[in-house]
């Protein structure tokens, strides 16, 4: 009988670049990892259960609570699905401002992945340049919804507020320098070669796999399959607008890498086309006091992270019947067991990074 | 890398489904009736969308066709369970990313002993919804290969997202 040389190694759940809370079970062989099984729920808070139990207005405030970076497209989706089912035609300054506020916000989750996989690699300097940057848009987003983390900004046919005054020149004026931010951003990191040997052909996703597991998002778009739901379908006018989806060769993390900060350069596009031609107009357009909705439907977006789904189904009452989030890194942290057998264990970290997750958003 | 995709399809699918307009939800209704005949117990169109019910027992069968034949619904989108009172019903949204249309399908089950196929085989991608729906509503999932709790602790008893279960405010 062979003697049996692996060992398992348990990583988690408090462990610093697990971006939350989540455990990983490795069987390791010598420094290479054999095996790998992923435990999550530490921070289930059971909000499909919770939204049972509150009316349609009172959801938005738990979709922000999803994913703290991404709250902004979250609460968007929730929205673009109860507006469907209930036929509610957005006034147009309302979805600019939505869509000026979404991509905004993915240039900031973006700057925490930029900033968070710097510091999973061990180098500190990127994570004070990201993190200064995003406390610019963070104080945009304040200024405009009162809020810096959980907004609670959109509603069911608009948006809370009209937007401060001089805020738009002064957001035009930061996507005139943004592309610079990148580029420093680039200098920084993407051509450290310690850095490069964690990321160059590490933990590669192959587009079979990635479709079959359905992967959404810069992780199926890195694959190179141009997928984007904001091509695909566009919502909340974003035909209006003009930008490209960047798509990756390899699929591995250095094109998830990639790929992300090339996102950010096409977000300032459109977050700069948004706020020059924002209409004038409502904010908010004519809504039922007391919302109820019979049917249901499964409505998508693309967050940062990839297709955020809501699917409702209402009974006639004030409350939803059930709900469910379809949230993206859920779906997008299956890859785990897939791309790391072979890796070494210090990559170990340096993939989870690039999956990009908020342990919140995939327990909800 | 614009039109990358369109000269490299992945082998799951024919070269032709990468140029293919997407159907509309009645062609796709009509491709299926020839196919499957009685076994799409019902269909119907929901917000644009083309929803079809099926038995249990024939849904490896439709998912399996509905991947690989030229209707490509490669892309598992979304996995659900319903508690709708009398039965339980699981709803797969099924989506193609090379011709970018949708389909609902959606399994009804008896509320005792509720018991559906694993989608694993076919998609992969359903291995943590069906753990999810599983330890939430109670359902198994026969030949899933990893039937343990996701989300929920081992020891947890009840099925949360059923009707009966009810949160300390509810009661």
């Amino acid at each position: 009988m062979a003697i049996k040389t692996t060992q398992f190694l348990n990583m988690g759940p408090q462990h610093p670049s697990t971006h939350g809370v989540f455990r990983m079970m490795l069987e390791l062989d010598g420094e290479r990892v054999v095996m790998c099984q992923p435990h999550l729920g530490y921070l289930h808070r059971g909000i499909e259960k919770l939204a049972e139990t509150r009316t349609y207005p009172q959801i938005i405030a738990l979709t922000d609570r999803l994913h703290y970076a991404n709250a902004f497209q979250n609460e968007l989706t929730y929205c673009l699905a109860v507006e469907s089912l209930l036929g509610i035609e957005v006034p147009k300054r309302a979805q600019y401002i939505r869509v000026m506020m979404a991509e905004l916000s993915r240039m900031q989750n973006h700057m925490i992945f930029f900033g968070a996989l710097g510091m999973d690699l061990g180098a500190l300097t990127p994570f004070f340049y990201s993190f200064k940057d995003r406390e610019t848009i963070l104080d945009f987003m304040e200024e405009i919804s009162g809020a810096r983390l959980t907004f609670n900004y959109f509603r069911i046919g608009g948006v809370k507020e009209d937007l401060p005054e001089g805020i738009l020149d002064r957001i035009v004026a930061f996507t005139q320098r943004l592309p610079k931010i990148v580029d420093e951003y680039e200098a920084l990191l993407s051509g450290n070669e310690i850095f490069l040997s964690r990321m160059k052909g590490i933990s590669v996703l192959s587009k079979e796999l990635a479709v079959n597991l359905g992967i959404t998002g810069p992780i199926l778009r890195s694959t190179g399959i141009e997928y984007d739901i904001r091509k695909a379908e566009p919502y909340s006018s974003y035909e209006d607008f003009e930008f490209s989806v960047p798509v990756g060769t390899k699929g591995d993390n250095l094109d998830r890498y990639n790929l992300r900060l090339q996102e950010m350069r096409e977000s300032n596009k459109i977050v700069r086309q948004a706020a020059e031609r924002m209409p004038d107009g409502e904010i908010c357009a004519k809504v039922p006091k007391v919302i109820k909705i019979d049917g249901e439907g499964y409505f998508r977006t693309e967050t940062s992270v990839g297709e955020q789904g809501v699917y409702i189904i209402g009974a006639g009452d004030k409350t939803p019947y059930r709900i469910k989030f379809r949230s993206p890194a859920f779906v997008n942290l299956q890859i785990l067991q897939y791309v790391l057998p072979g890796v070494l264990v210090a990559d170990v970290i340096a993939t989870f990074s690039t999956v990009d997750i908020c342990m919140g958003e995939v327990d909800r | 890398m614009k039109g990358k995709i369109k000269t490299s399809p992945t082998p799951d699918d024919k070269a032709d489904a990468f140029s293919a307009k997407p159907l509309s939800p009645e062609e796709i209704e009509a491709a299926l009736a020839k196919a499957f005949g009685q076994k799409i117990q019902q269909s119907q169109v929901i917000n644009k969308e083309l929803a079809i019910w099926v038995s249990a027992e024939n849904l490896l069968e439709v998912c399996t066709f509905l991947k690989e034949s030229e209707l490509a619904f490669n892309h598992p989108r979304c996995l659900c369970g319903v508690d709708r009172g009398e039965c339980l019903e699981i709803v797969y949204h099924l989506c193609s990313i090379t011709r970018k249309h949708k389909i609902t399908v959606k399994v009804k089950i008896p509320r005792e002993k509720p018991k559906v196929p694993s989608l694993y085989p076919v998609f992969k991608g359903a291995d943590w919804h069906e753990r999810e729906t599983a330890e939430m509503l109670g359902i198994t999932f026969t030949g899933h290969p990893d039937p343990r709790h996701l989300l929920l602790r081992e020891d947890f008893e009840g099925f949360p997202l059923r009707k009966d279960f009810l949160l300390s405010n509810q009661s």
